[in-house]
């Protein structure tokens, strides 16, 4: 068909399906139900047409055949066996053993069906017909009534869902194993077992034009500072966009500063970092349809530091973490360090060391920039390629990576053994910590090693001041984000590098603008007992 | 809400402290070894009591008119005219002590890194990285600064503390005592006075901006004696390594660092320090180009100075290209002219405007 007839034809489709989605789901804003169950049902019918997912199921009251009822929902999205046994069933077959010979009428049908016919813990009445293809799209059950232009919206949703499993990109060895899913309202329950406490408050929206998908923030009243709270809430209610597919859209869309390849909002899978970044007075934004959570204010140490180290001994937290921030640094900066010292300033290196090098790139034939450049980038191949490949070819992509281009590159003489031993702890570095931020730090690490393959030493220095001053004047949500380190907060430098034994942890970081001062009472630590007993 | 950075005491402090040390770590040993020889450390201490006192003047200043820079104030004192031309000349300083530390650098790099590449690639690279901190703000700068002191004050105490193990070291070398008399050591000291410790004029374009201006005092006055002891012991070093051969380098410390030698892993690590110094030296850039900028904007009334900020640059490192032909010329400069020539700025201007000023108040 040429582009002119699927015009043609275009033009010839009803006028309402010409607007497009959004326009036709604000077309019926307004509109009422009607008395009547047939005008009724035809209309949804017109709405829903050519929608095979949509079951519509006409039936007649047992207490009165008079009385139509009928039944609409989305097949896969309604629990069946709610709606056939305690809706269908009761109306159906039931009602009529639960008042013998009483005659309902008409007008009676819709009070007697809300207080005796239903067996459904949650129920909602509504006259809108825009109200009713939302529920009907959500997973509730209509239930229209002849006679009568209200519908009664059966809270029986029940869909296929992913079972909770073990974070897959965060794990850890202490801690809690579960992670969030797909689905927003186990999400919230499983922060809700974690906190429990009235204040915890969860507060729902509706963004995307077309998906009309659930977002819900959740945060602790009293401890999250309110102008945060209010500055979030205007931030989702200003998107207008056609679909929300993954809490990555709203990242993009909330962020303070788009051009920055550092992440300003953190996000996460763990139902315990959630509850932990809570208790701080953070805001948690949960979206329907991804297991990932965002938490803001979000500060750059965040990223790396892992839930685990609250639950993990001080001591060996605190040296694990001095090890994680020295192979951040390393996978920022070794490769250019590499680059400058080889090419610009041998005399660094210890002459036993030196001469060592020194054979190996002899037989060389690129520059060391081009040559570490090159691997970086073989591995950051194999990274993506490892992340793609479907499951069963792991191994052999494993073999080629590690032997063929590794060994052999060495073999071939195209690299040297030290650019290797650099390239690899280089990228192993980079996975200590939180994956989004190694993302902007792998990034970063290209644009150092071009300066200091240019300008050697000097170059890398004024590429760490660049960078350095970018984070200097980056905000997230207001809070500057390289806080606590800068601006100094020194009450909570005790959790910054090392981590502070939790009996000394007794004030909330004061970076987060929070109203709870206070996270645990004085004299905490722990004593023997005073009579030695 | 942009111009209403304020800034903490420590991070003034902090900002003054590196802005003393940048330069004057790495030039000042080989500059006053040149007249006062082994005396140099005495010297820079005796500059540090006279920098004192003129940091008590410009702190009197920014009491007497706190929240205004000097550029407005001036146009208070001496009225719109004179004023203007004192904040032109104040303008000035800034520019002209920012291309000039800028050139330093350039030459610095140039002579001890990478002897072929040409100096406008280091220069116009540098002032990229201060226009970038300037652009974003004096807060930023200051935070970027507090990053950065952590890392140059370990290094400097290492450096200080390693020195001690070069062989040739021996403190006797710093014996006798004012031998060429008091009065030499003396003369010398107006060397140090005038660069770096006179350079915190600069700082009334910053006091302003501090939470608690009433803090200036005590901030430059100890800013100015903890980076009087660096680098007086570091001068002192040199002359224990060198003896009488430490006016014949031109950058005498990094001389020094090269030499020392320790477990056969910590030796030619002058490369090193390097990193250290285009750190701090970016930090004076960027206050001198701050300084300049801020100047301009409160001179010709404009609303915002980040515009002008690039254009700036650019100027400054134009400048700092012109300023010398080479080498021997900054020595023989900073030696026998700048010592004169900064006082106009560094004592007679605020001089003159205090003095003004409370001549004003009597009538």
């Amino acid at each position: 068909m040429r582009g002119s007839d699927i015009k043609k034809n275009h033009d010839k489709l009803p006028q309402n399906r010409l607007k497009t989605g959004v326009a036709y789901m604000e077309s019926l804003e307004g509109k009422l139900l009607d008395e009547n169950i047939e005008k009724n049902i035809k209309c949804l019918k017109t709405i829903f047409e050519k929608c095979s997912d949509i079951i519509f199921r006409e039936f007649v009251f047992a207490q009165n055949e008079q009385i139509k009822l009928a039944l609409i929902y989305t097949d896969g999205l309604a629990d069946k066996g709610q709606v056939s046994d305690q809706i269908m069933r009761a109306l159906a077959l039931e009602v009529p053993m639960a008042v013998p010979g009483r005659v309902i009428t008409k007008a009676q049908a819709l009070e007697f069906i809300k207080e005796r016919g239903l067996c459904i813990h949650q129920i909602k009445e509504t006259n809108k017909v825009g109200e009713v293809v939302n529920a009907i799209l959500s997973g509730d059950t209509v239930l229209l009534v002849d006679g009568h232009d209200t519908a009664i919206i059966n809270g029986a949703r029940g869909w296929e869902a992913r079972a909770i499993t073990d974070p897959e990109a965060e794990p850890t060895v202490r801690g809690p194993r579960e992670s969030f899913v797909e689905s927003l309202r186990v999400n919230t329950s499983l922060l809700r077992r974690k906190i429990k406490n009235p204040n915890l408050k969860i507060e729902s929206f509706q963004v995307g034009r077309l998906s009309t998908t659930d977002v819900a923030i959740a945060y602790l009243e009293g401890v999250a500072n309110p102008a945060i709270i209010k500055e979030v809430k205007t931030r989702i209610e200003r998107i207008k966009i056609d679909a929300i597919l993954e809490t990555g859209y709203i990242e993009e869309l909330i962020e303070d500063e788009p051009w920055s390849p550092f992440p300003t909002v953190n996000h996460t899978e763990k139902p315990d970092r959630v509850a932990a970044m809570l208790l701080e007075g953070r805001i948690a934004i949960f979206v329907d349809g991804t297991p990932f959570v965002l938490t803001v204010p979000s500060l750059m140490v965040e990223f790396l530091h892992a839930s685990e180290d609250y639950y993990e001994r001080f001591i060996f937290t605190s040296a694990v973490r001095i090890v994680r921030y020295l192979a951040a640094f390393a996978s920022l900066v070794l490769p250019s360090l590499y680059i400058a010292i080889v090419s610009y300033h041998h005399e660094l290196l210890p002459t036993a060391l030196l001469l060592s090098v020194a054979a190996q790139r002899e037989k060389v034939p690129y520059p060391a920039f081009f040559e570490v450049f090159l691997m970086e980038l073989v591995f950051e191949v194999l990274r993506e390629a490892g992340i793609r490949l479907p499951r069963p070819i792991g191994q052999a992509i494993s073999i080629v990576g590690a032997l063929v281009l590794g060994d052999s590159a060495v073999r071939a003489g195209f690299v040297a053994e030290a650019t290797i031993i650099v390239v690899a702890f280089t990228g192993i570095s980079s996975f200590t910590f939180h994956y989004s931020a190694s993302i902007s730090f792998r990034l970063l690490r290209f644009f150092l090693m071009i300066l200091s393959g240019t300008l050697g030493i000097f170059g890398l220095t004024i590429g760490i001041s660049a960078i350095c001053i970018h984070l200097c004047g980056l905000r997230s949500f207001g809070v500057p984000y390289l806080s606590p380190v800068v601006p100094t907060a020194y009450s909570d430098l005790k959790d910054v590098v090392i981590r502070a034994p939790w009996w000394a942890m007794v004030a909330n970081p004061r970076s987060i603008p929070g109203h709870n001062k206070k996270r645990e009472s004085f004299g905490m630590k722990p004593m023997p007992p005073e009579n030695g007993e | 809400m942009k111009e209403e950075e304020k800034l903490s005491s420590v991070q003034v402090f902090f900002l003054a402290l590196n802005f003393f040390l940048a330069s004057a770590f790495i030039l000042m040993p080989s500059a006053v070894a040149a007249t006062a020889g082994r005396d140099g450390w005495a010297a820079i201490l005796i500059a540090a009591g006279a920098g004192i006192l003129l940091s008590k003047l410009y702190a009197a200043l920014c009491i007497r008119f706190s929240g205004r820079t000097i550029i407005l104030f001036a146009q208070d004192i001496a009225g719109e005219i004179p004023g203007k031309i004192m904040g032109l000349l104040f303008a000035w300083f800034a520019l002209h002590l920012g291309a000039l530390v800028l050139r330093n650098f350039g030459d610095f790099m140039v002579i001890s890194l990478m002897p072929c590449t040409p100096l406008i690639v280091f220069n116009s690279v540098i002032m990229l990285i201060a226009a970038m901190a300037v652009y974003r703000g004096l807060e930023v700068l200051c935070r970027f600064n507090l990053m950065l002191m952590p890392v140059i004050l370990v290094s400097m105490a290492v450096i200080i503390i390693f020195c001690f193990t070069i062989p040739n070291f021996d403190a006797a070398k710093l014996l006798p005592l004012f031998e060429n008399g008091f009065s030499r050591v003396l003369k010398t000291s107006l060397i140090p006075m005038t660069f770096p410790f006179g350079e915190g004029v600069l700082f009334l374009m910053i006091f302003p901006n501090m939470s608690n201006s009433g803090d200036a005092k005590k901030i430059m006055a100890g800013a100015i004696i903890a980076s009087a002891m660096i680098i007086a012991s570091i001068t002192a070093e040199t002359v224990a390594v060198f003896g009488s051969n430490a006016k014949n380098f031109v950058y005498s410390t990094h001389s020094m660092i090269r030499c020392i030698e320790l477990a056969e892993i910590f030796e030619r690590t002058d490369t090193l320090t390097i990193v250290i110094w285009i750190l701090s030296g970016l930090i004076k850039i960027s206050v001198c180009l701050y300084a300049f900028v801020k100047g301009c904007t409160q001179l010709f009334a404009l609303k915002d100075y980040r515009p002008i900020v690039i254009p700036s640059g650019i100027i400054m490192t134009a400048l700092s290209i012109l300023v010398y032909e080479n080498v021997i010329e900054q020595t023989e400069f900073a030696s026998k002219i700048w010592p004169f020539y900064s006082l106009v700025f560094e004592l007679l201007l605020p001089l003159m405007l205090i003095t003004l000023d409370s001549v004003k108040k009597v009538f």
